[in-house]
């Protein structure tokens, strides 16, 4: 134990590890984890690292650092890049090329990861990072293993961060599972999911479990219903083939909607520690009501945007898309209405919405309260008021929101709702440091709470599955809704029918 | 058509200072906020808000404990809502032979929100005392708290207790803030030791806050594979820097001896201790920059961490030399940093009993 390290343990700065990434000469190294590295250096969360980059481009040391460098210049939240910090990163910058199927590939990559190790006075630990294709996670781990790099043990540690999609569905994710654990223990898989690492979603704990007024009123004594959100103005961009294979239900609801659920509506863990906390997301998951094949409609809408307009802009259809199939149905919009059986939220529904081409970019968890149990003030003075809602954006303009009813000063009793605002923005002047960095500090760190464990994506695929079944052996179409609206008509009917309404987030 | 409320709203809200009788600042205050919330559809949006209670006090008269640069302390809360909302309580007092008055003042500092469409302010309430108004303080501060905040009260220097003042404010604070590097006393370490014994609210001083990148360099340089028993063969630690950093000095050694284990050291020369098994010195630099030598047995004194004037640290040990940037280190953000949790660090506690000893 470092005595220097001793009673500071909010400052939790890992060992000195090196971070092996496979998919190194790609997008979201360059985009999102070079710059996120940099950034905890810059930050002093990171005492020393080094990074050995592999690919199948042929690239030397000198060309990923310049790679390296640009990503940096371009996508770090701290810019210029400070050439101090540079000058002694850039060196602990090392890249060998490889086919990830190959074995004998794995041996040159010990060999490099050995020699950097050697070169920088690391003491051994490794992270190694999949920014890679899901077909080649099993065959990466498979000779990972073999080549004795990721040995279990603690000093030094081997741990790996392995991005979604984990499987396409139930049966993909249990395989895919068991091949992993042929090589690694659970406590050195890290399965990101970046929504985790985002400040308001990890501020849903602290307000849930740190508060001691809002968990007495977080069940179905109290609870009318609940409403999550997630909203993109964008398309598909450049992932039209990628998009055309997953639509919404598996890119956005089974993985990033399904966390923000689990984290609404989970009961409190016996502590902070990793296990505890996503045994109770577990909970949630395994208490979803299943939906019924035969009645998926009821349940699930499925939409896809048609040409509009968005923030002003002409936009096209999803078939007109690069990358997409002109007859496609893959849906770009789906509503769920769920329920989680158990004694806190027994027939509360959830409503999940998740969509492409919205009126807005907005991620938001909204808590409907149930309106007071008698009208007090008259039904007419009431009537507009609606229950309290608890509205928790996590993107963009992170804040929580308390809509209540106050008189309008004046003679008569008039009500009018108001609203109780916090917004990070205005509180705390600090930036929210991204999410790639809180998760990569946290693997390095070894705290997987917010990682998403095997059995939880099990669970999630367990429920995403027959929806998917359900819409093939019955042909469901998605219903078309023009870019620029909040989806489909079904949507809107999905809470009418139970005589409630979308808010506008 | 603009109103005179709405012309007042405007001024208030970009930082102009009104005078106020002392006993209507609250009325006056929810008098402008009124204004803010009819104007939302004529102009700028204009909202506060409050996190913390910052109360500053400012003495002064010259060569007492606390004096010195009023303007630095006003300037820092003057620049604080970028880190931190908060309703900043500024009282000056010059004691002197000067008739009792107490005069107040109202202003505003305001930031564009993230996305840049509304000004938050947070309320800025200075309060001047003259001859013994200053008793006066103490009830009108309690009164101007923002219910339901904590409230903080930061000193340039160390308290001093016996002040009738100091001691009422030490009473309504649950942080305090102090800065003995600005200490115009022999023992202001002793205070703080003492105050941190005494008070139920934690303390923590400005210069240990800044000195944070310096600590966390020379705990890097004893990462793994570096053991424990390496960082314990520190035999002799030396602190070079200037006069004006002579007591956040003493709180750096005092963390490393007490990291490394001591409990007690002695005086072994003007600026010179020694513990069990560590030699610890401080020594007064022109330079403004701040130097740590650690030195192992045989006179290896290899290992050295050193601030530098364009805002770096230099860390050299035999791997080679590195730069980084210092963290953010306006006064502001530390006043910020001071009012978060994770500022209440035991290294602190821990190494001012230390510090302490080394007078």
């Amino acid at each position: 134990m470092n005595p220097f390290r001793a009673d500071t343990p909010s400052d939790r700065t890992p060992e000195p590890t090196t971070i092996v990434i496979f998919g190194a000469s790609g997008d979201l190294t360059k985009r999102k984890l070079v710059p996120a590295i940099y950034n905890l250096l810059v930050e002093r969360h990171l005492s020393r690292v080094t990074i050995v980059g592999t690919s199948r481009t042929e690239l030397s040391d000198d060309e990923f650092r310049e790679l390296a460098k640009a990503g940096i210049d371009e996508h770090s939240r701290k810019k210029p890049i400070d050439e101090d910090v540079w000058e002694t990163f850039g060196p602990h910058l090392h890249y060998v090329a490889g086919d990830f199927k190959d074995p004998s590939a794995y041996e040159t990559l010990k060999k490099k990861i050995e020699e950097v190790e050697a070169e920088h006075d690391m003491p051994g630990n490794r992270l190694f990072y999949l920014s890679v294709p899901p077909s080649v996670f099993a065959p990466i781990i498979e000779n990972l293993g073999r080549a004795g790099l990721v040995n279990p043990g603690e000093d030094p540690f081997a741990r790996v961060i392995i991005e979604k999609p984990f499987g396409t569905n139930l049966e993909s994710a249990k395989a895919l599972n068991e091949d992993v654990h042929q090589v690694l223990q659970e406590n050195q898989i890290f399965r990101i999911d970046h929504y985790l690492g985002k400040e308001t979603v990890q501020n849903l704990l602290v307000f849930r479990f740190a508060n001691g007024i809002f968990e007495p009123l977080w069940n179905s004594r109290y609870v009318d219903h609940v409403q999550i959100t997630g909203a993109e103005t964008l398309g598909v961009e450049r992932r039209g083939a990628y998009f055309e294979r997953a639509g919404i239900l598996r890119d956005m609801v089974q993985n990033h909607l399904f966390q923000v659920l689990c984290l609404a509506g989970m009961e409190p863990p016996v502590s902070f520690d990793a296990d505890a906390v996503r045994d109770e997301k577990l909970k949630v998951l395994r208490a979803l009501r299943p939906i019924d094949p035969d009645n998926v409609t009821e349940r699930v809408v499925r939409g896809q945007y048609t040409s509009g307009s968005v923030l002003g802009t002409d936009v096209p259809g999803y078939r007109e898309e690069d990358g997409t199939d002109p007859k496609s149905n893959t849906e770009t919009f789906v509503a769920l209405k769920l329920f989680v059986d158990n004694w806190r939220w027994a027939g509360v529904p959830f409503y999940l919405r998740s969509g492409k081409r919205m009126p807005k970019k907005a991620t938001e968890i909204a808590i409907h309260f149930k309106s007071a149990p008698h009208r007090l003030f008259g039904s007419e003075q009431m009537a507009d008021l609606g229950g309290n809602v608890l509205a928790i954006r996590i993107q963009p303009d992170e804040g929580i929101t308390l809509s209540i009813g106050s008189k309008v000063p004046g003679q008569a009793v008039e009500i009018a709702p108001v609203t109780m605002e916090f917004r990070y923005a205005s509180s705390f002047g600090v930036q929210a440091p991204e999410a790639y960095e809180r998760l990569l500090l946290d693997a390095l760190n070894g705290d997987g709470t917010l990682f998403t464990r095997g059995d939880e994506v099990e669970a999630s695929w367990r429920f995403i599955t027959p929806i998917h079944r359900a819409w093939d052996e019955h042909g469901i179409e998605p219903e078309l809704y023009e870019a620029g609206s909040w989806g489909p008509e079904s949507s809107r009917q999905l809470l009418k029918f139970d005589g409630r309404r979308w808010r506008k987030p | 058509m603009t109103s005179t409320e709405d012309i007042r709203l405007e001024r208030f809200s970009a930082g102009e200072q009104f005078a106020v009788d002392p006993d209507g600042i609250e009325r006056e205050l929810a008098a402008i906020w009124r204004t803010a919330g009819r104007s939302t559809d004529r102009g700028q949006p204009v909202t506060r808000a409050c996190l913390w209670n910052v109360v500053v006090h400012v003495e002064e008269r010259d060569g007492r404990e606390g004096s010195g640069d009023a303007q630095t302390l006003i300037d820092t809360v003057d620049e604080m809502p970028r880190h931190l909302a908060a309703r900043a309580l500024v009282l000056r007092t010059t004691k002197a032979d000067e008739a009792a008055a107490l005069e107040s003042w109202i202003s505003a500092n305001c930031i564009l929100s993230g996305d840049g469409g509304k000004l938050v302010c947070s309320e800025e309430i200075t309060l001047q005392s003259k001859g013994d108004a200053d008793r006066r303080l103490p009830s009108l501060v309690r009164a101007l708290l923002v219910p339901a905040v904590p409230t903080a009260v930061v000193f340039e220097g160390a308290p001093m207790i016996e002040d009738k003042t100091t001691a009422a404010l030490i009473r309504l604070s649950d942080r305090i803030v102090v800065n003995v590097d600005r200490s115009t006393l022999d023992d202001p370490l002793t205070r703080v030791l003492g105050l941190v014994d005494a008070v139920p609210a934690s303390a923590i001083d400005i210069g240990w806050l800044a000195d944070r990148h310096l600590r966390q360099e020379i705990a890097a340089l004893f990462d793994a594979p570096r053991s424990e028993d390496d960082a314990k063969s520190i035999c002799e630690v030396r602190v070079v820097a200037p006069a004006h950093r002579r007591w956040s000095s003493r709180l750096l050694l005092g963390w490393v001896a007490s990291a490394l284990g001591e409990k007690k050291v002695v005086a072994d020369g003007p600026s010179r201790w020694r513990g069990e098994d560590l030699e610890l010195e401080y020594v007064e630099s022109e330079a403004r920059e701040t130097t740590v030598t650690l030195c192992m047995p045989g006179d290896r004194c290899d290992v050295c961490v050193r601030t530098e004037e364009s805002g770096r640290v230099e860390v050299t040990d035999e791997r080679g030399t590195a730069r980084r940037p210092k963290e953010d280190a306006v006064r502001a953000a530390l006043l910020a940093r001071a009012l978060t949790t994770r500022s209440q660090d035991d290294a602190f506690e821990k190494a001012l009993a230390i510090a302490e000893q080394m007078r």
